[in-house]
């Protein structure tokens, strides 16, 4: 049995930008990867196309959007190809929500809660050549564990299932939230050949034999879902081991690029060709995608001057946006400091060292501040956490304090 | 630690500069006018601590212009009372050498290790106390010189803490300052967040707008289908009352017409006009007879025309090829003519040359025997004859010389050769015999000798006449035995004979007898050859001319006796008959044309025949057996099958839909309704106004909703949420970089007073002394305020004086005061490090600049002081102090 597998598409999800103009083009994208994705099951004539939940976000899916989904599983319903689609958290099957008004082409099948639907899937030439099973999320915030919900598989034909999960003893796992937990061993015993899997954005093999993948999201939405976005191609066999092939989808990738202690670099259009050959590397050079990008600049530099100041940032962020040909462009500038070294001033005997001496201790913790407390700051409520949430701040304090203290720095800001 | 000895051998404006072998003071003045080095003096003092700054040559200030190196070596004594020496070079990278006793250390370019306590900014800042630093004075507010005295413990290179802290809190109150007023970031952000939640809420409510428009577009289209389908029905109704009916009698009128016209079919084949046809069909057809009548003659003459070619053309046509040769080979007669001639006149010029060439051997002309025998004559034999002939004349010649010469020269007498013989015989003897006898040799060699001589001449006899030709008388005898001139002219008689030969030919023999006959064979060989050619071309003119002859025989033509003429007739005659010939052809085939003609006239004229009867017969039939009667009604039936065909056409024209129509007509449901009397029918029309201005009000919706429908581009929930969120974390941002800036504010405070606090009583209180001993006493205390202002105070003064209000001298004597109580405060339990002044004293009148001096004096009992002046009265006050000077040039 052949079956596209993909995951997290998100469709209407917020996506995090200030120009308009990005955002349509990101949801442009993750329409168009969704249409590519219908585009590959009609190339490869696949024998089914498996959803494993987040389809879409429940509440911000717009007509337009809920329209044109319909329209690409309509494609897929024109040759028959079926399409099992579990329901994730963000877009739960529970009566009253979206998922359950949307008029779903017939061949469309949503696991809409904890029910197990179960689908034959034949060929194009009418046999039967395997078996996708799949639970959804009635709710968004389901808490158990809804792999074993599964029956056990026949064993005639090859088994899939279909499950929106957080595999709790898998990489990462403890950055996200508990959602439909499972259990990495749990799954691997329950006798199915593949299990087809949601709700991590990273793409993920949990396990070569049975196989346990997570597609990842089918477009990236947002900086820390970086690389190549798509869906898995696999084919699943009686005794032997199923094959699985990354296809990339997603017509924008996101990348980062740090920019540490620019020394090198005296003006901002050496700044720009340092960036710009960084980000050459980075992205290799790679055809046929748009990038959005986001440069992060911090450290000494002899530009702590014109990194400091808003025009000359601005300026920055549009030569370099020209110059990387990248679709939307952040540039962050941390803490930028003079070549100036703190450590030849740690020993004075003034307020500038004791101030530098002060700074050191807070951030080891041998030092606590006492008359700060979080009436003086906004970020922080509670005072258990005053000290961590002071130390992360003072992340580059001697240079900050350095820079503010010394004449020769400061007066030039 | 102070300085005991320095020597410079490159520094600046010091190179050379040797401090002497008495060692430097505790206070020392140093003397020069502007220019001359003393900033540059204290520059080596700090390069003697901390080493040369910038470590480069080239960069260095003081790098000696003369190219030498930077070099200069300083004696030191520590507090302890150890002493060292210091050697700094600059060569193209920065040495130091530390001699401390025996023990010598590679110090580089680096501290000295005792100096340690007090970083080289720090010296530099702090133990140079210059007059621009002290002129500063009167335009910094006081808390700025406070900061930096007291925060800065006197360092220029910081900004005061107070004014960072200031700046960083300025700072964070621009991006964020809850619960107060002022430009801050963070309600731009809020504003714009707010902003794009309220348009949010405009785009679910698009959102919902949306579907509900969409559900009422289907409804709308739905509701449309209905009233349409309302309103056809409607129509039908109207329809069938209004314009059904009178459709349907149109219909059946048109219908009772088509029976009257009766079948199509049996009309078909009767033409439009009958009547005219018939008339056409009789006029046709006398016509065509006419036209067939002259074909037929034109086929006969046609025919006559095709049998022009006679067999006489035939017969000439079949001599083509013997005409053509005779042509040609009559048209070679004539150079075949002219060569004949030449050829006879060839014979002729030959034949002249043989007469006269005969006339040179003969005594007649040739006859035709004669010429015969002159053939047969071999000319080889003729010319030997004649030689022989020739050589018995010359030998007869001969002979009679040879007489000559034999009478001349008698032969040999063989007697002579007998005696030379014996001789020779007997000189053998003698020698044999009687050679051993004296008087015997010389008797033999005169025998040989005769014998000799007989022997040569006989034999010289002989020679000569041998070489006179002369024969000896066999030879002679031989010779007439042989030949003899008479048997050679037999011979050569024999040879000619039977020839008419002139008598002096043989008489006179000679070669050219031989010549001339030759000569003439030739000649009659050519005029042989000549006259059977001749014969031969005169042969082949007179074989063609009766080749014409009977060329023109077999044709049967008199032909002219001149070939070429001739010719002509003939080719004429040839041409004669390949005309008649292709003109046989072409009437041929025009015959054949005027056959097919004739043909399709005669198919033509019986067709006409065959319709005007058929049409006859149709007619009667319909006449009742009158064909007038008949072409009368087939008019009538026509003109009803017309009138049917025009109502269904007008039906058409004026009832595009009249299929639908007529379905209409036809249907047994339709046909229950209706026709509607006049009120039902009013009734109905008004129903059908309403229902179209319901389907219009409809069409105008569905419009509309098509519209609300289309993508208007505007943002969605998903695309505002996303602003939000990217709002939300620049809102977070600034929150961060807000507290961010106000821990390093509060850190900065908290160091300030921390250190303050750590430092400050020590260096008040030792300020104070030393205010004490710069004002002679009157000010001796300084004291803090709680907000961290100054005062001082003193036995002279009543109150506390704020420093804020001291006079200028008076705060220059506290700034001094606590600038040295600093330096003090810096290096306090560790070596003390020299300082230096640089004309501080300017601005200060006599007493106080005394007072400053004594202040000074009392400082280099703890530290090594180096006094910079130019003005020398003020360095005599100094020296009276006791202190050392040193003067620059």
């Amino acid at each position: 049995m052949r079956f596209l597998h993909t995951a997290d598409v998100h469709l209407d999800s917020s996506l995090s930008s200030r120009s308009a103009a990005v955002r349509r083009r990101l949801r442009d994208a993750s329409r168009l990867a969704f249409q590519r994705l219908a585009d590959l099951a009609l190339a490869e004539r696949v024998d089914a196309v498996l959803i494993a939940g987040d389809l879409f976000d429940d509440e911000r899916l717009s007509f337009q959007t809920e329209r044109f989904s319909l329209e690409q599983l309509a494609r897929l319903n024109e040759v028959g190809i079926p399409v099992v689609y579990a329901t994730g958290n963000h877009d739960p099957g529970r009566e009253g929500l979206r998922s359950s008004d949307l008029c779903w082409p017939s061949n469309v099948t949503v696991a809409r809660d904890r029910e197990v639907k179960r689908v034959i899937v034949e060929d194009e030439n009418g046999e039967r050549v395997g078996v996708v099973s799949a639970v959804g999320h009635a709710t968004s915030s389901e808490r158990d564990d809804l792999s074993g919900v599964f029956p056990p598989p026949e064993g005639h034909l090859p088994e899939v299932a279909v499950l929106h999960t957080q595999v709790v003893d898998s990489p990462g796992s403890l950055k996200h939230g508990e959602y439909a937990p499972s259990n990495l061993d749990r799954l691997r015993d329950s006798g199915h050949d593949y299990w087809a899997l949601g709700h991590v954005h990273k793409r993920l093999t949990l396990s070569e034999q049975p196989a346990i993948h997570y597609p990842g999201n089918l477009q990236g939405r947002t900086h820390g879902e970086r690389g190549p976005k798509g869906c898995l191609l696999v084919e699943v066999r009686l005794g032997s081991p199923p094959r699985v092939e990354f296809k990339e989808l997603a017509p924008i990738r996101w990348e980062d690029l740090e920019v540490r202690d620019p020394t090198d670099a005296s003006t901002l259009d050496q700044l720009v060709r340092t960036v710009a050959e960084r980000w050459e590397d980075v992205t290799g050079g790679t055809s046929g995608l748009s990038w959005i990008g986001r440069v992060r600049i911090s450290g000494a530099t002899p530009l702590w001057r014109e990194l400091s100041r808003e025009d000359d940032q601005d300026h920055l962020r549009d030569e370099l946006a020209h110059r990387l040909g990248v679709l939307e462009l952040a540039v962050e500038i941390g803490s930028v400091y003079s070549l100036e070294r703190v450590a030849d001033h740690l020993s004075r005997e003034d307020v500038l060292g004791q101030a530098l001496r002060l700074v050191r201790g807070v951030r080891s913790g041998e030092v606590t501040l006492t008359d700060l407390g979080c009436e003086h700051l906004i970020g922080v409520e509670n005072p258990g956490t005053l000290a961590a949430y002071v130390r992360d701040l003072l992340d580059t304090g001697e240079e900050e304090v350095l820079a503010r203290m010394l004449k020769s720095v400061a007066e030039s800001r | 630690m102070r300085l005991d000895h320095i020597r410079v051998r490159g520094f600046g404006y010091l190179d050379g500069f040797d401090s002497g072998e008495e060692p430097l003071g505790a206070i020392n003045v140093v003397v020069g006018p502007n220019e001359s080095g003393k900033t540059t003096f204290f520059h080596l003092l700090g390069s003697t601590i901390y080493g040369l700054y910038p470590a480069s040559r080239d960069q260095h200030p003081y790098a000696p212009w003369s190219g030498r190196d930077l070099d200069f070596e300083v004696d030191l004594r520590l507090d302890g009372g150890e002493t060292c020496r210091v050697h700094r070079r600059l060569l193209t990278s920065p040495t130091g050498r530390l001699s401390r006793g025996d023990w010598v250390q590679d110090i580089r370019n680096q501290t000295l290790p005792f100096a340690s306590h007090v970083t080289r900014d720090v010296f530099f800042q702090v133990f140079g106390l210059t007059l621009a630093e002290v002129a500063t004075l009167r335009s910094e507010a006081w808390s700025d010189i406070q900061d930096r005295l007291l925060g800065a413990m006197g360092a220029r290179d910081l900004v005061p803490a107070r004014s960072a802290v200031n700046v960083l809190e300025t700072e964070a109150h621009s991006l964020w300052r809850p619960h107060r007023r002022g430009k801050q970031e963070v309600r731009e952000l809020d504003a714009r967040i707010r902003q794009a939640r309220a348009s949010r809420h405009a785009a679910m409510d698009r959102d919902t707008g949306l579907r509900s428009a969409v559900a009422g577009l289907a409804r709308a289209r739905a509701d449309l289908r209905e009233a349409k389908v309302l309103r056809e029905r409607q129509k039908l109704l109207v329809e069938r009352t209004t314009r059904l009916l009178p459709i349907r009698k149109q219909l059946e009128r048109a219908s009772l017409l088509a029976d009257e016209a009766g079948s199509p079919d049996a009309l078909v084949t009767l033409p439009a006009d009958p009547a005219g046809e018939r008339g056409r069909l009789i006029s046709d057809i006398a016509k065509q007879k006419d036209r067939s009548r002259r074909m037929h003659e034109e086929v006969q003459q046609a025919g006559a025309h095709a049998r022009g070619f006679t067999e006489y053309h035939q017969r000439t046509l079949e001599a083509r090829s013997d005409i053509v040769q005779i042509g040609g080979d009559v048209a070679a007669v004539e150079p075949t003519r002219a060569r004949l001639a030449a050829i006879e006149q060839e014979v002729q010029d030959r034949q002249r040359l043989v007469d006269a060439a005969a006339r040179e051997l003969f005594e007649r002309e040739l006859t035709g025997d004669d010429v015969r025998l002159l053939r047969q004559v071999v000319v080889r034999d003729l010319h030997d004859r004649v030689r022989d002939v020739l050589q018995v004349r010359d030998r007869s010649r001969d002979e009679e010389v040879r007489a000559a010469l034999h009478r001349m020269i008698p032969p040999p007498s063989p007697w002579t050769l007998v005696m030379g013989i014996v001789l020779g015989l007997a000189a053998s003897v003698l020698v044999l015999l009687f050679g051993d006898r004296t008087g015997a040799l010389p008797l033999a060699v005169a025998v040989a000798v005769a014998s000799a001589a007989s022997i040569v001449r006989w034999w010289t006899v002989r020679s000569a006449r041998r070489r006179g030709g002369i024969q000896t008388g066999e030879d002679r005898d031989d010779w007439a035995a042989g030949e003899g001139s008479h048997g050679a002219e037999v011979h050569l008689r024999a040879l000619l004979e039977g020839l008419p030969l002139r008598g002096d030919v043989l008489t006179d023999v000679t070669h050219q007898l031989v010549t001339t006959v030759a000569r003439l064979q030739e000649l009659l060989v050519e005029v042989e050859v000549r006259k059977e050619e001749s014969d031969r071309t005169r042969g082949a003119i007179d074989e063609t001319r009766e080749r014409l002859v009977e060329l023109g025989r077999r044709l049967e033509i008199e032909l002219p006796q001149v070939e070429p003429a001739a010719v002509h007739v003939l080719e004429s005659k040839l041409r004669e008959a390949e005309r008649a010939k292709e003109s046989s052809k072409a009437a041929g085939l025009e015959l054949q044309r005027l056959q097919r003609r004739e043909e399709e006239l005669e198919g033509e004229l019986a067709s006409n025949i065959d319709e005007l009867r058929i049409l006859e017969e149709t007619l009667l039939a319909f006449g009742d057996g009158q064909i007038e009667s008949g072409i009368e009604a087939v008019s009538r039936m026509r003109k009803s099958g017309e009138r049917a065909d025009a109502i269904h056409e007008e039906l058409r024209i004026s009832h595009p839909d009249l299929d639908e129509l007529l379905e209409r007509i036809g249907d047994p449901e339709g046909s229950s309704e209706g026709p509607l009397g006049d009120e039902e029918l009013s009734a109905a029309r008004i129903t059908l106004d309403e229902l179209d201005e319901r389907i219009e009000t409809l069409t105008g919706n569905v419009k509309e909703l098509q519209h609300e429908c289309s993508d208007s581009g505007e943002a969605t929930v998903a695309q505002i949420d996303g602003e939000i969120d990217a709002l939300s974390g620049e809102r977070e941002a600034l929150k961060l970089e807000h507290d961010r800036k106000i821990v390093l504010a509060h850190l900065i405070r908290v160091a300030d007073r921390q250190f303050r606090e750590e430092h400050q009583p020590d260096v008040i209180r030792r300020a104070s002394g030393y205010l004490s001993s710069i004002t002679d006493g009157r000010y001796d205390r300084i004291t803090m305020g709680d907000a961290g202002e100054f005062y001082v105070s003193g036995p002279c003064v009543s109150s506390v004086v704020d420093a804020r209000h001291l006079s200028t001298g008076a705060t220059e004597q506290l700034y001094v005061a606590i600038r040295l109580s600093i330096m003090h405060h810096l290096d306090e339990g560790r070596e003390r490090l020299p300082v230096f002044i640089d004309e501080i004293f300017v601005n200060w009148d006599a007493e106080r600049r005394g007072r400053g001096f004594e202040a000074l004096r009392e400082l280099s009992e703890i530290r090594q002081v180096f006094v910079m002046t130019c003005h020398v009265p003020w360095a005599e006050e100094l020296v009276a102090l006791g202190a050392r000077r040193i003067t620059l040039e």
